[in-house]
C-alpha cells in the first residue's frame, strides 16, 4: 500500500515537472494507448508463460522480458533455443522478425530529428507496432510540435509498464500449470496473427510461401542453417515478384498509351494514376492465402 | 545451451532490438537505404516468422508430420482459421489451446 502510494506520488511529481502542454499531451498519450490494453496484457501474459515453459530459467525469463522488450522475437527464438541452435542463427532470426521496426523508425525519424542523439535513441527503444500506428493516426507535422514527444512518451510509458507487469505475472504463474498442458504452444499460436497481419501484398505472399517451403526442405541441415537460407530465398523471391509485377504494370501502361495514341487529347496521367491504384490492388486479403498454404 | 550462453544471447537480442527499433532515429539523415532495400525489408518479418512457426508446428514426436494425428498442426490450423474469421489475437490463442486440449484428452 505504502509502495503504491509512493509510486503514485513519484508519478505525479514527475508529471508536475512537465509543462502544462506536455503534461496534457503525456496523459493524452496514455489515454490514446489504453483501448489496446486487453490485447497487450494477454499478449504479455502468453509470452511470459511461453518463456517460463521453455528452456529459460526464471531469472533468464525476467531478464529477457525487461531487456529485450520485443514479444514476437522473444517468442520466435524459443523453439530455436530448444533446438540448441548456435547464437548467431538465433540473433539473425530475431533481427529478421524485427526488421519491421526499421521501417517504422524511418517513419518516426522526420518527427524527432530536432532532438539530440540520446533522446532519439530513447524514443526508438519504445517504437513498436501499436505505438507507431497510433502515432501516425494523429497526423503530426514533421519537425518540432509542442507536446508531440510527450504524447509519444505517454503511450510508451503505459505500453512498457503493462507489458512488463503482464509478462512477469505470466512467468510466475506458469509454474502453476503442468507441462503436459502444452502451454508453450500458446506462444506459437500468438505468432499466427502477427504472421498473417504481416502479409500485406502479393510479393509478401510469394516471400511467405518461399520461406515456408525452403524452411521445410532444409529442415534437416545442421544448426538449422535452413532458417537463414529460407529467409534469404524469401527475400529474393519477394524482390523478383516485385520486379515481375512492376514490369507487368509498365507493359500494361505502355499498351494503354499506344492504344490511345490516335486520340491526341489522351492524357497519360490517367494511366499513371491507374498504376498507383493498382498498387493497392496488390494488398489482397490474407485469408485466402495462408489458408491454402498448409 | 549453457546459462552463460543464454545470457549472452539475451544481451545480443537486446542490442539487436534496440538497433532495429531506433535504426533511422539514430542514423539520422546520414544513412539512406535505397528504395529496393527498404522494400525487401518488408518481406523479412513474414518470411522469418514462417520459417520459425511452420516447422515448429509440424515438428511432432521428433519428426515432421503433416498427419491428422499431429494435434499441434490441428490446433494451429483451427487458430489460423479463427483469426482469419474474427481477427482477434486473444480468441486465436484460446481456440488453438482449446482444440489442442480437447484432442489431447479425448482423441
Amino acid at each position: 500500500m505504502a509502495a503504491r502510494h509512493l509510486v503514485c506520488h513519484t508519478f505525479f511529481v514527475m508529471l508536475n515537472c512537465l509543462s502544462e502542454t506536455n503534461r496534457r499531451a503525456f496523459l493524452e498519450g496514455v489515454r490514446a494507448y489504453s483501448p489496446t490494453l486487453p490485447a497487450m496484457l494477454s499478449w504479455g501474459l502468453v509470452t511470459g508463460i511461453a518463456m517460463s515453459k521453455s528452456v529459460l530459467t526464471l531469472p533468464q525469463s525476467v531478464g529477457m522480458s525487461l531487456l529485450v522488450y520485443a514479444g514476437s522475437s522473444q517468442l520466435a527464438v524459443l523453439p530455436l533455443l530448444a533446438a540448441k541452435l548456435p547464437i548467431w542463427t538465433i540473433l539473425l532470426t530475431a533481427a529478421m522478425v524485427n526488421t519491421r521496426f526499421v521501417i517504422f523508425s524511418a517513419g518516426l525519424a522526420p518527427h524527432f530529428s530536432y532532438l539530440g542523439f540520446w533522446r532519439r535513441t530513447l524514443l526508438g527503444f519504445f517504437n513498436g507496432d501499436i505505438i507507431y500506428l497510433l502515432f501516425l493516426r494523429r497526423n503530426f507535422k514533421p519537425g518540432y510540435e509542442p507536446g508531440k514527444e510527450a504524447f509519444f512518451l505517454g503511450m510508451a510509458a503505459l505500453a512498457w509498464t503493462c507489458w512488463q507487469v503482464s509478462s512477469i505475472v505470466g512467468i510466475v504463474l506458469a509454474s502453476l500449470f503442468p507441462d503436459s498442458w502444452g502451454l508453450d504452444l500458446a506462444g506459437t499460436l500468438a505468432l499466427i496473427p502477427i504472421m498473417v497481419s504481416a502479409i500485406t501484398s502479393r510479393s509478401v505472399v510469394v516471400a511467405f510461401v518461399v520461406a515456408s517451403v525452403v524452411a521445410l526442405l532444409t529442415f534437416s541441415l545442421p544448426y538449422r542453417l535452413g532458417l537463414p537460407v529460407a529467409v534469404l530465398a524469401a527475400l529474393i523471391g519477394g524482390m523478383s515478384s516485385d520486379a515481375l509485377i512492376e514490369r507487368a504494370d509498365l507493359r500494361r501502361i505502355r499498351r494503354r498509351v499506344v492504344a490511345e495514341v490516335p486520340d491526341s487529347k489522351a492524357e497519360p496521367q490517367i494511366d499513371l494514376k491507374a498504376d498507383v491504384t493498382s498498387d493497392s490492388d496488390t494488398v489482397i486479403d490474407a485469408s485466402g492465402v495462408s489458408g491454402g498454404q498448409r | 545451451m549453457s546459462t552463460q550462453a543464454i545470457w549472452i544471447l539475451i544481451i545480443g537480442m537486446t542490442a539487436v532490438t534496440s538497433v532495429t527499433r531506433a535504426f533511422f532515429l539514430f542514423a539520422g539523415e546520414r544513412v539512406n537505404l535505397p528504395e529496393r532495400v527498404q522494400r525487401a525489408l518488408r518481406y523479412a518479418p513474414a518470411a522469418a516468422l514462417a520459417a520459425v512457426v511452420i516447422p515448429d508446428v509440424l515438428w511432432w514426436h521428433n519428426q515432421l508430420s503433416f498427419s491428422w494425428r499431429n494435434y499441434q498442426l490441428l490446433a494451429a490450423t483451427a487458430g489460423l482459421l479463427w483469426f482469419v474469421w474474427r481477427r482477434s489475437m486473444i480468441e486465436t490463442i484460446g481456440v488453438g489451446m482449446l482444440t489442442f486440449t480437447v484432442l489431447r484428452l479425448w482423441a
